[in-house]
């Protein structure tokens, strides 16, 4: 079923003016429920413009955006409730915590949604078990908290407003690869136990290729493509040909391609990697 | 979004204004407000509004970007112009009813004043058109050099002034993130009453004051790492030097003062 | 002492713990001897709270040690009569791109160091213009900084150290919040100015692509040095490189898991390995 849907969605800033810039072109696409979608593109590609789209943050030049089937533009309660349906967690989120106790932090959203107490109660604990933080962690000031733990705290605030779509933007720019592991990994449960849909905006590649469904690419104020990982990753050339980055196990197989070894080109892990080169092996394949 | 902002509202150009000495022209700008106060009359404050057109003309900085300057004041101007018709009484009647008297003399201070004070707004924008925001605060420290006693605080103040120059669009640009992200989990920061929405932008202002405080203290870091210890043995990479063409303004506004002082006395009061 | 070395540790220990009572104290860097030589190009990686960042602040006076000795072209860092020399020889550029930038025009923004530094007009302005061109900022000379991408930011940042002419210049994860475009632009200048200008780089990082273009790389963990090599001494050691929250090149991994060659390090080396091994 649809979830999320954009009909000839256009955006364009700083209308009448000589600065005017189409950010987003006419863009339609359309979200299926409990997908996993990484976006690619990089800065000034039209990305971040279209998340905020998502959730009503931007208001469309032209078109339409449903979430659940419905114009999240045609009423004040239509967009609050898109608000809601479409948790957005931005890039750095940390340095959005104000609250006196990451309790209260993560309970803001929910808050808003004018929920009861003991809701609110419920889905801060969830939300913070979703996210490894623990009890202690809760009565903390978020302000006394390591980077890595400020992260999970700002990702639990959106995930306890329980959205049918959860969106994040860049969840792991600037964390080591330890911290960056732990983010995915969490993602990754969060969209299994609770078979929400996820979108992660990312310009890492090698990060989100194990953990996606499906991939789309935004190019120009396009969507250059919208498929499954593997069939993204048979168009890498296209895809470096506009200045994105792709997973280097990808590049090392087309280049093995193109020097007449007779592999796959939708590689995109070391794991694929090892098993198609042994498969090449056991064939007894030779140049 | 917000890529496009500009700091203060400098108006790039290469005219012979713009490339006059920043001190000369905050003297020149400081000469020119205080001449406008001496103007007792249409006469002397017409020699006033002409150097003003001539300086305009010359900054190459076009008048419609000139005339956007005064709109912020046009309250002011309103109300200078409404206090002046209604309490004026000199001159001639023209209207009078109950309480109203309207005469020749108010209508006149009126416009008087309406046109001091855009003489007044131009000519300071026009210093600020054609001035770099750091070109400013640099010759204002080092007009103020010469007080040997207080340099290291202009010193200071003017570093301040910099870097605050420096960080008011990184500021806009982030307050604009955070109540974006806020809004995003929900926060009404819209409807409501002032009191309501004074209140709602707590979640905003707060994460913008931790930022601030640890930009701050990064920036501090950095400067001390690029050798930064106040106004001692500094040297400036750009040096001001006065030029000819510092003098013949230097001398036009002493020419333009002189007819000042002279139409004021040859026209006692014709206001 | 050898004159080739810029910077040396000697037995360094810091700890950011104010009162201990006798306890030992937690070191953030737990006794480090090194040396950095003219020239050389270092990559130090660990993963946050190694110890990686302090031993950066270490290396010009921003931190001062607690036991054990800094020396900077032989001035010792705890020498505070002499924190200018100190900085003027080692440059630093942090994180966040917006936090470094000081002036409101990108070339006066480059020339606060020399200025600082007390140095003759004519001269900043020549040292402006170059270290500009050496960061191929030049075009962009009288912009404003807050209108310039995360790359160019960083660049002109860089531009503002090596207007400085520092024999070293210390990169505190530099392109941690660039684009992939950022931290290519970041990389090629570093790289151009390590191999045009000969200057030292001390590049600190968690990205192991990056870390793979320097010479030699050095691995932190729990505030010691857990390895000193070159990036493929460093690389073969995948399992004990995880253990402690890094990752290694998949090219490399690839070829090791393969039990190809020992000698990968870029994508197109493995793609040889393989090559090599089916013919």
């Amino acid at each position: 079923m649809s979830i999320l849907r954009t009909d000839n969605l256009t955006h364009k800033y700083s209308v009448g003016t000589p600065f005017e810039v189409t950010a987003l072109d006419s863009v339609s696409l359309d979200i299926e429920e409990g997908e996993l979608v990484a976006v690619i593109g990089h800065t000034g590609s039209g990305k971040s413009t279209l998340i905020q789209h998502f959730n009503g943050l931007l208001k469309p030049s032209e078109g339409k955006v449903y979430v659940d089937g419905k114009d999240i533009w045609e009423s004040k309660q239509s967009l609050r409730e898109a608000r809601f349906k479409v948790g957005l967690c931005f890039q750095y989120p940390e340095y959005q915590l104000f609250e006196e106790t990451v309790y209260k932090d993560i309970a803001f959203g929910p808050r808003n949604m004018g929920l009861s107490d003991d809701e609110i109660d419920a889905r801060v604990r969830r939300a913070a078990e979703f996210t490894g933080v623990t009890d202690e962690m809760l009565e903390k000031s978020p302000f006394d908290l390591s980077g890595g733990e400020k992260r999970r705290v700002a990702i639990a605030g959106v995930m306890a407003m329980e959205p049918k779509i959860l969106i994040l933007d860049e969840p792991t720019s600037g964390l080591d690869p330890k911290g960056r592991d732990t983010i995915l990994e969490l993602i990754r449960d969060y969209r299994e136990r609770t078979g929400s849909t996820v979108m992660i905006v990312s310009h890492s590649m090698e990060d989100v290729a194990d953990i996606a469904t499906k991939v789309l690419v935004v190019n120009s104020s396009k969507i250059m493509s919208y498929d499954t990982v593997p069939n993204t990753y048979k168009r890498a050339a296209e895809l470096l040909e506009v200045g994105l980055d792709v997973p280097s196990v990808t590049k090392i197989f087309m280049e093995l391609h193109d020097r007449g070894l007779p592999v796959r080109t939708d590689i995109y892990t070391v794991e694929q990697g090892i098993e198609e080169i042994n498969k090449l092996r056991l064939e007894g394949v030779n140049l | 979004m917000m890529h496009d902002i500009t700091i203060g509202q400098f108006f790039p150009g290469n005219s012979i204004i713009h490339r006059m000495d920043p001190r000369m022209k905050l003297i020149l700008t400081f000469i020119y407000i205080i001449v406008i106060f001496v103007c007792k009359n249409f006469w002397s404050l017409g020699v006033m509004v002409l150097a003003l057109i001539i300086m305009v003309l010359l900054s190459k900085v076009p008048v419609k970007v000139i005339l956007k300057s005064i709109k912020p004041i046009a309250i002011i101007i309103t109300f200078t112009a409404i206090l002046n018709i209604f309490y004026v009484s000199d001159g001639d009647p023209l209207f009078d009813w109950r309480f109203i008297h309207i005469t020749t003399g108010g209508i006149y201070t009126a416009i008087f004043m309406i046109i001091r004070i855009i003489a007044l707004v131009v000519a300071s924008s026009l210093l600020t058109y054609t001035t770099s925001p750091t070109l400013i605060t640099d010759g204002i420290e080092r007009l103020l050099s010469p007080l040997k006693f207080m340099k290291n605080s202009v010193h200071t103040i003017a570093m301040m002034m910099t870097i605050a120059l420096r960080f008011i669009p990184t500021l806009v640009d982030e307050f604009e993130k955070i109540t974006n992200a806020q809004k995003a989990r929900g926060a009404d920061l819209e409807t409501g009453t002032l009191v309501e929405r004074a209140k709602a932008l707590v979640p905003v202002l707060v994460p913008l004051f931790i930022t601030s405080f640890r930009r701050a203290y990064e920036l501090a870091f950095a400067m001390e790492c690029r050798c930064y210890h106040g106004a001692e043995g500094r040297t400036r990479m750009k040096i001001m030097k006065y030029s000819k063409l510092d003098a013949f303004a230097l001398l036009f506004i002493c020419v333009v003062t002189g007819g000042v002082v002279a139409l004021n006395i040859l026209f006692v009061h014709i206001i | 002492m050898d004159t080739e070395v810029i910077l040396q540790f000697k037995d360094v220990y810091f700890t950011y713990d104010e009162e201990t009572q006798g306890e030992e104290p937690h070191w953030a860097v737990n006794g480090v001897s090194l040396e950095i030589k003219k020239g050389d190009f270092v990559a130090v990686l660990g993963h946050n709270g190694s110890g990686k960042s302090t031993l950066a602040k270490l290396s010009n006076a921003i931190l001062i040690p607690d036991k054990g000795q800094v020396l900077v072209e032989g001035i010792d860092t705890s020498d505070e009569e002499r924190t200018m020399d100190v900085r003027s020889h080692v440059g630093m550029v942090f994180q966040n791109p917006d936090n470094q930038i000081v002036a409101t025009i990108v070339e006066e923004d480059v020339a606060f160091g020399p200025e600082n530094l007390g140095i003759e007009p004519a001269e900043i302005r020549r040292r402006v213009d170059d270290a500009l061109k050496a960061v191929d900022m030049y075009d962009y000379r009288d912009k404003e900084p807050h209108k310039l991408s995360g790359g160019q930011k960083q660049r002109v940042a860089i531009a503002g150290i090596i207007a400085m002419q520092p024999d070293c210049i210390v990169l505190d994860e530099s392109t941690a919040m660039l684009d992939p475009k950022g931290r290519r632009e970041v990389m090629d200048t570093i790289r151009r100015l390590h191999d045009d200008l000969g200057m030292a780089v001390v590049y600190i990082t968690h990205y192991m692509d990056e870390a793979a273009l320097a010479d030699r790389v050095i691995v932190m963990e729990k505030g010691d040095i857990l390895f000193d090599g070159t990036p493929l001494e460093v690389f073969q050691n995948v399992e004990k490189l995880r253990s402690v929250g890094l990752d290694v090149p998949q090219s490399t991994e690839l070829a090791l898991e393969l039990g190809l060659s020992d000698k990968v390090l870029t994508p197109s080396e493995c793609a040889d390995a393989i090559i090599r091994s089916f013919k």
